[in-house]
Formats: C-alpha cells, structure tokens, sequence
C-alpha cells in the first residue's frame, strides 16, 4: 500500500484516538480532554517528523 | 613592454574582456521569485527540503496555537496569542525566504532557458527523398538519419552533420560569437551544425543527427531550468549531515519538557518550536540549492554547458589537469619566424623549397611559411595547376607538393623528412640536428624542409605562449592541482615550453592513445583528471575523464562523450572551470560552517531565556531585556540572515588560490568565528529595538 498523505493522515488520526483516552487517564483529568487529543496528535507529528527525517537520512538522494 | 597578464582572482578576467554571452532578460526575475516563493509553501515542495520542512511544520503549530492559545493547555501570562502571532509570523517569513533564494537561483537559469527557447521554432524543413525530390515537412517531423537541404537564410531546423556543402553559418544564436563559422563536410571540427542556428550563405545538404525534442539546444533548456537537476554527491552528504543534525535536535527539544518540569521552569510549545527552528541549520538549509543553481548558472553564464551538477562539482575536486599545447598553453597559430639553411644550401633555396612544399597548405603555419619565403624574395616557379598537393596526416607527418617536373617538395618533422630522404636514396646531414636542437632550445618547432632526396634546411616555427598562463599554473599548483602538457611537438621543444609556461609534467610527440593512457594512469592513483578534446579521436579520453570539456566546434562524437560543451571552443577555459567548481565548494563549506557557528549565540539567547526561573540568568552574557524577547530577537536574526546571505550564495565566495589546508583555515577564521560573534552582536541589537517597541 501506498502511504498517501490522506491515507497517512487518517492513520494519525486513528492512532491518536488510541492515544488520547490513555494520555488522557494518566494525567488524571488534571487537562482537559480536547488538550488531551491535541497533546496526542503532537507527540504523532514528533514523531512523524522523526520517522520522515529517518527516511531523509537512509535515502537522502529522493529529496 | 610587459605584457598584459589575466587578472589571478576572477575566473577569465573581467567579464567586458571575454566573449560575447547570450543576456537573458531577468527583469522580472523578483517578482517572479516573490511568486514563486509562496508556490513552493506547498508541503509537496516543502517535503524535499527536510530543514525547511521542520520550520514549515512548526510554523503551522504556532500559527494553531495563534488561533487558540490554550491549544496544548494553560498558558501563563498575557498577550500569548499576540506573541505566538509574531513568533508564526517570523517563522513564516523564514521559510519564505529560503523559498525566495531558491527560487532567485532557478529563475535565473530559466530566464536563460527563455532566451535559449525562443531560438527553437517550428519551421518548414527541405526533406530530401530517396528519388531525389525535396518534400516540405515540419522540422518537428524530422527524425535521426532523415537528410534535408538547408539555404542561406534558412533556421538550421535540428542538429546535424554536414555531408555537402559548404556555407557560414551563424552561431551566435547559443555561443553569442557574431562572426559566422565556415561549415564544410569531412572535416573534424566544421563538420556539425546546431538546431536554433542560421545559414547565412550557400546551401548544406544535412545529415539529422537528433530526434526532435533531443537536439543540443533542447538538452541545453533542460539543463539550464533545472529540469534535470538530481543532487550532486557532495550535496547528498550535506542533506544526510543537516538531516541528521535536525533529528537530533528534534529529539532534544521533544525530550526536554519532563526536566524542565522537574526544575520548576515549565516550558511552553511555543518556546520549544522556537528553540528547536533556531537550532536546527536553516542558515544552510534555506541556501543549499540555490547554492547549487547558481553553480550550474555561473558556468552557463560562462558560455559553459555542464551536463549535470556532478560535472561541476568534480571541477572543484579535480587533481590533474591535462592540456593540449596548442591553442590552451600556447597562441594557436604557429607562424614561421626563420629559415635555417643546412648541407651547404644558401637561404634563398631553402626560402624556394619551403615555399614550393607550402603552397598546397591552407594552414596558418603554412601560410606564415609562404608569407615568409616570399618576403626572401622567392616565387613560385611552376604551374600551380599542374602540381599536386600532399595533404599532412598524423601517420606521415609532413606534407608537401608533387611539382610538375616530378620533383617532390617536403616538409614536416625532422625525423619524417629524415626518413623521406633515406627512402629516396639520400643522407642527413649533420647540421641537421645542431639546427634541429637550436630550433627546439628556443620553444619553437622545428620543420625539415627537403627536395627529393635533398634536405635544404629547417623552418623555425616559432610558438607564442599566452600572456598570464604561467601565473595561473602557479596558482593551480598552490591548490594542489598538477597540469599534464601534451604535444605532438619534440622533447627538447616541449621542455622548454613546459618550463616556460610552468606545467609540472609533459608529455612530447603525444597521440590521442597516449590522453587516455595519461588520464587512466591518474585515475589509477585515485586523481580526478579534467581535459579538453574536439576531434571523434578524443571521445575516449573525454569519456574517461572526470571531467571532459569538449568544444562546441567539435564533433559530435566528442560532445556527446564529453560532460561539458563550450561554447566559445576556448580550451584555456577548463582552468577557469576549476576554479569555480572550487569557488561551489568552498561556498558551500564557508556557508555550513557559519550556519554551524550561529547556534552557539542561539543557544545562548533562548536557553537562559526558557529556563529564567531555573536561577542560570548568568547564562545571559548578551544581557537580553527578557525571555520573550530573547526568543524573538534569536528568530528573527534567523530569519533574516537568510536573505542577507542569498548574494554571497548566488555569487560565491570570493575565489582565493590557496590550499586545502589554508583554505579550512581562512574558513574557519572567517566563517566560523564570524558566525560566532555576528549573532551575539546582531540578536543584541535586534533585542534592544524589540524592547523598545513591544511590551514583551
């Protein structure tokens, strides 16, 4: 399968709604939930930008 | 009188003072950048520059938390949205201007491109058929192999060699040359025509040698738009450097929250984004490819076709250069400067023989040979009609006339014409090789000159070398670069030659076997070699090399196995291609290591400014007014040091003969310890005018 930006997108948003319920008990309700989801979403972009910059790295000649 | 010598520090000497080069029209060429620099805000594009593309990205969560503050939770203090607002702006404006000076770069290579396209029309080609008969078809019907018949004042249609005819052509439609080229079949370097040029004269009968879309001037378009620009090695290991360096900051500043927590100083996303983008190499991120165009555009401007990137780059690196004697080290034409008489001869005979064996040759050394004799008061005493001409060929090396009376007239290389006359039941004299060793002492080329079995005497040729080339051998061997003379000449002249003009090896009575034979020894001891070439016989050696600048009156064999075409036909140009190849490198090197050297101010702006609460307020040597500020002013020197430095990539660094060794050094001085101090200096200022102005 080809990852396509919407495909990757969703994939994202998928993981993040995994993410977030998690995040979301272990900080005790001390944020609220919509900061919960942001968080998450922030930490799949990190993350991404590693993974992209990973890629960069082992075939720097395709950028 | 001294002689005029060529400036040492610009590659060809002031541009006035060089050919002709095509001007592209570059009016428009910064607002067609300004557009351009918003198109490629397109993450698509953004994606191919991995620095710009963290900036892009970070810019986008600071322009989130713009709209809502409280995005990634609570925020402390008052006017965040304002602040995030400038941070997202300034940020912006940094991506935009790495956007811009690529775009400069590329625009100007396609301004070239348009000047180059609109030589290229579609227009009415003469097909000739098999049966003879001529057809009118379009040139962009025509395929390799058709013929066509092309008339003065005829748009040569396609690329192609001439198989009949003779006619001038004018060129300067892509070398910029107004005089017109003598184009004849047969011969080695007048034999090819370019699509896009005009016959001004007579008529040609063309051989196509290009497909459509494939001809030279199309491969030029591409190659000048950028259309076929694949990252160079050196650029590839930078990517992998600056790539590296940002995962690496990626990691700090993502794993930085939890002890900054735990010293009591938590820090916002904001701050973390701007840490990170001032961290991160942008300065050489944003440059990079422009760097890289502009090489490219520098040897176009130059009337220089590089085939890739890769071509230009390796004149940078090159170690060997191996240079014809004619025409690159020395004046192309030989001319005829004494006779010297031997074996009792007296000088009016010898000034008669030479003038009978030379006037069959359309040289200019043979016609300095007849202007010569004949200024001794010789004539021709036969009926030119009725004599025939011995052409010069590399295997015979002389050349001559069949008289009338069955006499023959030689000249040529004193060991041919020593061979000549033992053939016809004759003797040298000894005289011959003390005239022979006077000539050659002197630098100048000697030529026998015999009747029959008869040696009259020797012609001294004399050869001219170029004004200034000593001194550019001086400087190419003070970077490390050897030069290899080839020439067909004998050893004790090319000694001398070579000492005069300071090459460091040569190689006398050379063949086109022995170019290859050089090139593949240098290259066995891990050298780059560089060399020029124009006839089919020097295609191997310009594949071989490293870098093979082929001459655009060359053949078409040569040109294709070279990876760069001038277009002027100057060899001496391949010296001139060194250094800027060297000037892309070192640009580049001197611009890494200033972008480098910056993050230690950075550093030192936005560390003490996010942990204040932390007590290292001594790590604020700059004395910056307050964290907020601090962050502002270490952005915004980051993002204006982009534009500041787009002249200094688009034009090089300034060029200095020096080695690898003194150049680091320099480097390092310069850049690396100005990259150092300019941004303690300018985020100072920068920060006193942001306190003035805002509230932060």
């Amino acid at each position: 399968m080809k990852p396509t930006l919407p495909k990757i997108l969703l994939m994202g948003l998928l993981v993040n709604a995994a993410i977030t319920p998690v995040l979301y008990a272990a900080t005790g309700s001390v944020i609220p939930r919509g900061t919960a989801y942001a968080l998450g979403l922030l930490g799949i972009v990190v993350v991404g930008l590693a993974i992209y910059l990973v890629v960069v790295i082992v075939q720097p000649e395709k950028f | 009188m001294r002689q005029p010598t060529l400036p040492l520090k610009q590659p060809g000497g002031p541009r006035e003072q060089r050919k002709h080069t095509p001007k592209p029209d570059k009016t428009d060429l910064y607002k067609r950048a300004c557009i351009e620099a918003f198109r490629k805000l397109d993450p698509r594009v953004m994606v191919k520059n991995p620095v710009m593309f963290v900036v892009w990205v970070g810019t986008v969560i600071t322009a989130l938390l713009t709209v809502n503050p409280t995005l990634f939770g609570p925020t402390d203090g008052d006017g965040a949205a304002v602040y995030n607002a400038l941070i997202t702006l300034i940020l912006f404006l940094t991506v935009l201007f790495a956007n811009f000076a690529e775009a400069v770069a590329e625009g100007r290579g396609k301004a070239q491109a348009d000047a180059l396209r609109s030589t290229r029309s579609d227009t009415v080609a003469r097909r000739l058929l098999a049966n003879g008969s001529i057809e009118e078809v379009s040139s962009t019907s025509l395929r390799r192999g058709d013929r066509i018949k092309v008339v003065a004042g005829d748009l040569i249609p396609v690329d192609g060699e001439v198989i009949e005819g003779v006619a001038s052509v004018d060129e300067s439609a892509i070398t910029g040359e107004s005089a017109p080229v003598l184009k004849e079949p047969g011969s080695d370097v007048a034999s090819s025509v370019t699509g896009g040029t005009r016959i001004i004269s007579d008529e040609l009968i063309l051989q196509v040698t290009s497909d459509p879309g494939k001809g030279f001037i199309d491969r030029m378009i591409a190659l000048v738009e950028g259309a076929e620009r694949t990252k160079t090695p050196n650029e590839i290991a930078l990517t992998v450097l600056l790539a590296v360096l940002t995962l690496v900051f990626l990691i700090v500043v993502a794993t930085l929250p939890p002890p900054a927590n735990y010293v009591n100083s938590p820090v916002g996303i904001t701050i973390l984004i701007a840490l990170l983008v001032a961290l991160i190499p942008t300065t050489i991120g944003g440059l990079l490819s422009a760097i890289g165009i502009a090489g490219m555009d520098r040897v176009a401007q130059f009337n220089v076709v590089a085939t890739s990137g890769r071509a230009v780059e390796a004149c940078g690196d090159i170690n060997t250069l191996v240079l014809d004697k004619t025409g690159t080290i020395t004046l192309g034409n030989r001319l005829a400067e004494e006779f010297i008489p031997v074996n009792g001869h007296s000088l009016e005979e010898v000034a008669l023989v030479a003038l009978a064996a030379s006037v069959f040759d359309t040289t200019p050394e043979g016609k300095s040979i007849v202007r010569l004799a004949e200024k001794l008061g010789a004539t021709v005493s036969f009926n030119k009609d009725e004599a025939e001409g011995v052409e010069f060929s590399a295997r015979t090396r002389m050349s001559g006339t069949n008289l009338p009376n069955g006499n023959e007239a030689r000249k040529g290389a004193v060991d041919a014409i020593r061979g000549f006359v033992r053939s016809r039941g004759g003797t040298a004299p000894a005289e011959l090789d003390q005239a022979y060793e006077r000539v050659s002492r002197l630098g100048g080329t000697p030529l026998a000159v015999c009747q029959n079995s008869d040696i009259y005497g020797v012609i001294y040729l004399k050869d001219i070398i170029k004004p200034g080339i000593k001194e550019r051998f001086d400087q190419l061997r003070r970077m490390g670069v050897r030069t290899v003379m080839l020439t067909g000449d004998n050893r004790i002249t090319a000694s001398v030659i070579a000492a005069e003009a300071g090459v460091d090896d040569f190689i006398a009575e050379a063949t086109p076997e022995d170019k290859i034979h050089v090139i593949q020894t240098e290259q066995a001891q891990g050298k780059l070699v560089a060399m020029t070439g124009d006839g089919t016989n020097d295609a191997p050696a310009l594949a071989q090399a490293n870098v093979g600048l082929a001459m655009n009156s060359g053949t078409q064999a040569a040109k294709e196995a070279a990876n760069m075409v001038d277009l002027d036909s100057d060899p001496t140009k391949l010296i001139d291609l060194v250094t800027i190849g060297k000037q892309l490198l070192m640009t580049r090197g001197a611009l890494t290591t200033f972008s480098l050297a910056n993050d230690i101010a950075k550093y030192f702006a936005i560390i003490p400014a996010m942990f204040a609460a932390a007590g290292i307020g001594a790590l604020n040597v700059m004395g910056l007014s307050s964290p907020r500020t601090a962050v502002l002013s270490a952005l915004i020197y980051n993002a204006l040091i982009i534009p500041a430095l787009i002249p200094l990539a688009l034009k090089g660094i300034q060029f200095r003969p020096l080695t690898a060794n003194q150049l680091l050094q320099r480097n390092i001085l310069i850049y690396g310890l100005g990259g150092i101090i300019a941004p303690f200096v300018a985020i100072k200022v920068i920060d006193v005018g942001v306190s003035a102005i805002t509230s932060f």
